[in-house]
This record gives structure tokens, sequence and C-alpha cells, in this order.
């Protein structure tokens, strides 16, 4: 996906929501006491079926990222930088069954990693994401199911979650041997929500569920959708993919928060190789990161991110894509956000990534093909809200 | 750059509605149009969100396969 340095719109875009389907706190406090994907909140079980839903849309240069294969990965604006994408249609249902229950029904953002979908900050407090985040899907079609325990106050508030969805960010169940993917996990928050600990996996099969493209005079488009691994069999036999994904994050004081983050994920490899990246091994990749943030003045705070990442075979497209053959990442990410104004954040951020490995990571020529092995990034980003 | 000037519109609506309500960012393009009876009796809210970036590496990048390197942020 060309991009220039520069100027970039990376997006515009609008949500239509009700109830507790809208973002949390951005309207107006949660109702619930389990909300889809966030987790436990404190308060009583609602008494009511509840039937909330959410649509959004973006136009802009992350449109590629957030569309759906075989849904709105159209041809017609392939060559296009700046891209629409239906990023979320979904209902959200509570039902006052258990502890509380609620029944997630269309296309969403995942639910995995610690960086989330929405473009919103917090929690997001990086112009930048992480490496984990680019392992992991980016939405799925399909149905989560979360309930709450029934934990005594006093050991805090907790969940479990299970999801049954298609490929990743993609509209079907897979083709040959494919079948839907699994995703499933717990959360714990302790009594006074200060601090939150996420364990999610997503599980099926990786076989042939990388992104299309769209060939115009000679050049290849990305449609969009799909996964970062292109892993294929000759007999459509199923390539186990699986991801995990384990979050902490502690708010010291009003001030600091804290931010933990492991990663592991698998890919089987296929015995087809139609492109040079195609996953033809078993392939690992991991990581851990930590972050922090600290506010400095009541609109001003500072954050920090240190990552180290592994992908062994370089089995993500945005390696093996750009001619790396494997290795560790390792990341230093600064960063200050001023809220300027109420519809203006502004954070100008710094990211030094350094790559040790096979191959080369950064900077593709235009032959595609990445010709250093570090990158100094500066970014200054600016959020709109209206 | 021209691009960008097409959102300056929407952007000075949002300042003006702002100027009534700061706390309440999200929305208030759309409460600014069609007034808040919609979210206030119906729970139902039209909420915008963007992102601009100036970008600069250490390198020249004629082109970027690195999501996370080039501040994406959806």
């Amino acid at each position: 996906m060309p991009q220039d340095e520069g100027l970039n719109l990376q997006h515009i875009g609008l949500i239509v929501c009700k109830g507790d389907a809208c973002p949390p706190g951005r309207i107006a406090a949660p109702t619930r006491n389990l909300l889809s994907r966030v987790g436990p909140m404190p308060g009583p079980r609602g008494e009511k079926v509840v039937v909330d839903w959410a649509l959004s849309a973006l136009v802009g240069e992350d449109g590629i990222y957030w569309k759906t294969k075989g849904f709105d990965d159209w041809k017609w604006n392939a060559d296009d930088a700046e891209r629409l994408a239906f990023t979320q249609w979904y209902l959200d249902l509570y039902l006052p069954l258990g502890a509380g229950t609620t029944v997630l029904l269309g296309s969403w953002h995942t639910t995995l990693a610690a960086e989330i979908g929405y473009a919103f900050n917090p929690p997001n407090y990086f112009a930048s994401r992480t490496y984990a985040f680019a392992a992991t899907p980016a939405k799925h079609v399909g149905t989560l199911v979360e309930t709450r325990l029934p934990l005594a106050e006093s050991s805090g508030l907790a969940s479990v979650f299970l999801g049954v969805t298609g490929d990743w960010n993609a509209v079907d169940f897979g083709s040959g041997a494919g079948g839907p993917s699994f995703l499933f996990g717990a959360r714990w928050r302790s009594p006074d929500m200060r601090t939150w600990f996420d364990v999610e996996t997503v599980y099926g099969n990786g076989e042939d569920d990388f992104g299309d493209v769209h060939v115009e005079n000679g050049i290849a488009h990305p449609r969009g959708g799909g996964s970062q691994f292109l892993a294929l069999s000759s007999t459509d036999e199923y390539l186990d993919r699986v991801v995990t994904s384990l979050t902490l994050t502690h708010a010291v004081n009003e001030r600091l928060s804290l931010v933990f983050e492991g990663l592991y994920g698998f890919q089987e490899g296929g015995d087809l190789a139609p492109l040079p990246f195609a996953i033809t091994e078993d392939s690992t990749f991991y990581g851990v990161n930590v972050g922090f943030r600290y506010q400095l003045l009541p609109r001003l705070y500072a954050g920090a991110r240190f990552e180290a990442f592994v992908d062994e075979e370089a089995a993500n497209v945005l390696w093996g894509g750009v001619g790396a053959g494997g290795g560790t990442v390792y990341a230093t990410t600064l960063n200050v956000t001023w809220e300027a104004l109420p519809w203006v954040i502004v954070r100008p951020e710094l990211k030094y990534d350094a790559y040790d490995g096979s191959g080369h990571l950064f900077a593709p020529d235009r032959n595609g093909m990445a010709q250093h092995n570090t990158q100094l990034l500066g970014v200054l980003n600016f959020e709109l809200r209206f | 750059m021209q691009r960008f000037l097409h959102f300056l519109p929407l952007l000075l609506v949002t300042s003006v509605a702002l100027a009534e309500e700061p706390d309440r960012p999200y929305g208030s393009l759309f409460r600014a149009i069609a007034g808040d009876s919609l979210e206030r009796d119906h729970g139902i809210a039209v909420l915008g969100f963007g992102h601009v970036s100036l970008s600069e590496a250490n390198h020249d990048i004629p082109a970027s396969r690195m999501p996370q390197g080039r501040a994406r942020n959806t």
C-alpha cells in the first residue's frame, strides 16, 4: 500500500449508535454491568433485555485496513489511496441471564490485544501502533457471547466470552476445509477498577484467507480485508492459526497509567508458494510491550512505549512482503498528548525501530524491498472529535 | 492539501457547536445541525472522528508496508 511521507488524511468517519453500543464514555456512562469486548462494569444486573446497535464507516488511507473481505473490498477503488470502509455494523444485546450477558452480532472490531480498533484516545495513547496490533485480526463477522461471572464483590469483577466468526477480516467462513474461527477468553477487574487483566485467543483455519488483489494495467492493488498471513494448501488442508493476547493495565494513581501486553501466535505452513512470502513452514511469532502515560498538566500528557517482537519466519506479510526473512524488532515510542481544543488532540510522537534478523524490514524501495534495519519516524498527529 | 480544505466547513460548524458544550465534543456537529432530541429521547448518537498526521522518517520512503510505522490510527 503506497503511502507518501508528509501530510496524510488517515481517516474521517462517523459512528451512528444507540445506547451502550456507543463507545463508552463518549456520550454517557455505561448503564450495563457488562459491556461487549470491554468487560464487566460495576453495578447490579439489569433486569431488561436491551437492544442496542452501531454502524460506523470511514474514508481515508486507513480504509484498506478496515475493509471486510467479501463485503466492501471493492475493485472500483482498489487503486485509491483514500478508501471508504464500513468498519462496523452490529447488534449489541444485553440479556438478564446469569449475572449479566451480552451478545454481539454482526461485523465488529476484534477484542484482541491492548490497542483497540476505535480511533479514540484513550485508550489508544499513541499515534502509531504496536507490532502486536499488526499481528492480530482487525475485525470479525459473526457473534460474540460474553457473560459475567458471579464473583464476590471483594474478589473483583470477571467475565468470560466465546465467539464464532468467519475468517479474519472477512465475511466468509473460508474455502475447502475451512470452518469458523473461535474467539475465547476471560477478563478480570480489581474491585476499585484500577487493574484490568485480559486473556484473549482466536483459533481457526488459516488456509486461504489472505486479502484479494485487483490487477489493473499490470499493477497489483490490495483490495483490503483478509488476513496478513498467506498460507495455502493444494488439498485444502486445515492449517491451524492461533493468536493469544495477554493484557495487564494498572492505574497507579489519577496521573499515571501502566500497560503490559504479551502476544503469541502460530501459523501452520502450507504446501503452495505462489508468492515469495507465502508460509510453507510452521511459523511462530510473539512479543511483549510495556508502556505508560503520565499526566503533566490538566490537558497535557507524556507517554512512552517499549516493544520487542519476534516473527521467526517473517510470516506476517508486513515482514515477508518487504523481503525480511525473520528476526526480532525492537521499538521505542515517545509522545506528548495535548488536548489543545475540545475537538482537537495534538500528539507529537517519535518512534525508533531496530530490526535484527534476515533481510531488511524498513524503508521499502520502489521495488517494494526494504533497504534498512533501523528507522526513526516523527509524527505530528491531530485527532479530531466532532 | 486541497483535500483537507473540504473539511473546513465541518470544522467551523463544529467549533461553533462546541463553544456551547466544550465537554461533549463527540456528536457536537450532528447536534448543531439536527438538535439533540434524537440523542436525548432515544439514546441514538452520531459521532464524528478523524485523524490527520504529518509524518517524516529518516529514510526516503517512496512506499511503505509498515502501517504501524506510518501513524496508522484507525
